[in-house]
């Protein structure tokens, strides 16, 4: 399940997910910030209210 | 008087954000299915790392005299682009792709839409050692810098990857090393206010774009971190991968804003000016690209502002918003935030999305800077 997913139905879980990787796990590995493309923005919004 | 039994309907229960924000969040019930992109929702809140005061921007022409930078057939005339005190000459431009984001860089200074970022912050110590917070401001030129570069190859960026081991074969190492590069060509002395665009050309263009699904990123070199990838590179430079946005394609179709605004050939540009503005207010307001260095319990966030539930930006917050869901097409839809064109500060016109302002819809926070904001209360 992407991040954004979680957003609607379970915003604690994320909030406890990203605590406990802030304060846990420093990055080890390439984390850019992306823009998506047309396309998989749509599959993810799609996702989210489907 | 009381109503017969039956027929009392009560009144719908307070909704106070009714009217105030686009449907699904303006109904006060169950989400309904959109038939647009949507914002996310909620705040953003501050990290503690530092923000770009003064922003500037240099863009990296990299490779675009290069043989075969442009499918063959293209029309290729030696372009002096001038903005301003800088200047840059492409040997090949054959979309004026080049010369747009120039315009486009050179001219967002001073705008309402670059103005959202002003709202930000970091928080500093003075001298006696009492914190203050010192606001991003919107200078009305910020382009600092252009440099065609013809004399570092490019062409070993299209067989890198995004997964191969830490080098010249890494397309981040690969990308770091030009910023770095293009650093030492501007005689950059602040790296924490400067954003280093390295714009690729159509053919050299970065091979992992469509296939991780994304149209370019801004990220932070910071050694030691992130698996090594910019272990050779100089700590703390903010740069943009700025793909060829017309490169991008899938099923037929540009997948990177081609008239996701303007239709015909006033929107074949329109991805470039919404994709590079996207990286560019986000490297503004998170040039530390949300970077946590340390381990255990002794860590640090370099990161300047994004959401804490979902870790996205101001750009991401508002990513596409009102494109069509089913076609996938432009014009976008009229909704508050919407994708739209706004006038630069010399009077061209651009296609900009929206940014994440923690300040709209009474403090609630929306999408806003486009021209199409939510009407004020």
């Amino acid at each position: 399940m992407s991040k954004r997913l979680c957003r609607l139905g379970c915003s604690a879980l994320a909030v406890l997910s990203f605590a406990l990787l802030s304060a846990a796990a420093p990055t080890a590995f390439a984390k850019p910030i992306l823009m998506p493309t047309l396309t998989g923005e749509i599959q993810t919004q799609q996702q989210i209210w489907s | 008087m009381f109503a017969p039994a039956g027929t009392l309907q009560p009144p719908a229960p307070p909704c106070p954000e009714n009217s105030k924000l686009p449907s699904p969040f303006s109904n006060c019930g169950l989400p309904e299915a959109p038939a647009t992109t949507l914002p996310y929702p909620g705040n953003m809140a501050y990290w503690g790392g530092h923000v770009q005061t003064s922003p500037h921007i240099y863009i990296v022409y990299w490779g675009w005299g290069e043989h075969g930078a442009f499918p063959a057939g293209s029309t290729c005339t030696s372009e002096n682009i001038v903005e301003g005190p800088t200047s840059a000459t492409l040997a090949c431009d054959p979309q004026g792709a080049g010369k747009y984001m120039a315009n486009w860089v050179h001219q967002l200074g001073g705008t309402q839409w670059a103005g959202e970022q002003t709202q930000y912050y970091q928080t500093v110590k003075n001298p006696a050692g009492q914190s203050y917070n010192q606001h991003i401001t919107n200078p009305s030129d910020q382009l600092a810098g252009l440099w065609a570069d013809d004399a570092n190859s490019i062409t070993g960026l299209p067989k890198t990857s995004a997964t191969n081991a830490p080098g010249p074969t890494n397309t981040y190492t690969d990308l770091a090393a030009e910023a770095q590069r293009a650093v030492a060509h501007f005689h950059i002395t602040s790296l924490s206010n400067s954003d280093i665009v390295i714009a690729q050309p159509a053919n050299y263009s970065d091979p992992n774009a469509l296939s991780t699904g994304y149209c370019a990123f801004h990220d932070y070199t910071y050694p030691g971190e992130e698996g090594g990838i910019y272990n050779s590179i100089t700590k703390g430079i903010s740069y943009t991968n700025m793909p060829y946005a017309l490169s991008i394609n899938s099923g037929g179709a540009n997948v990177c804003g081609k008239n996701a605004v303007n239709s015909g050939a006033a929107g074949t540009l329109d991805g470039f000016s919404i994709v590079l503005g996207h990286e560019i207010e986000e490297t503004a307001t998170d040039p530390g690209a949300e970077d946590i260095i340390g381990s255990g319990t002794s860590t640090t966030n370099l990161g300047g502002w994004y959401d804490p539930l979902d870790a996205n930006e101001n750009g991401d917050k508002c990513a596409w918003v009102g494109e069509n869901l089913l076609t996938a097409t432009g014009p976008p839809e009229p909704i508050p935030g919407a994708l739209n064109d706004i006038t630069g500060n010399q009077g061209q016109k651009f296609a900009v999305q929206s940014l994440w302002s923690n300040q709209a819809a009474a403090g609630a926070g929306y999408c806003a800077g486009a021209g199409n904001d939510l009407p004020a209360s």
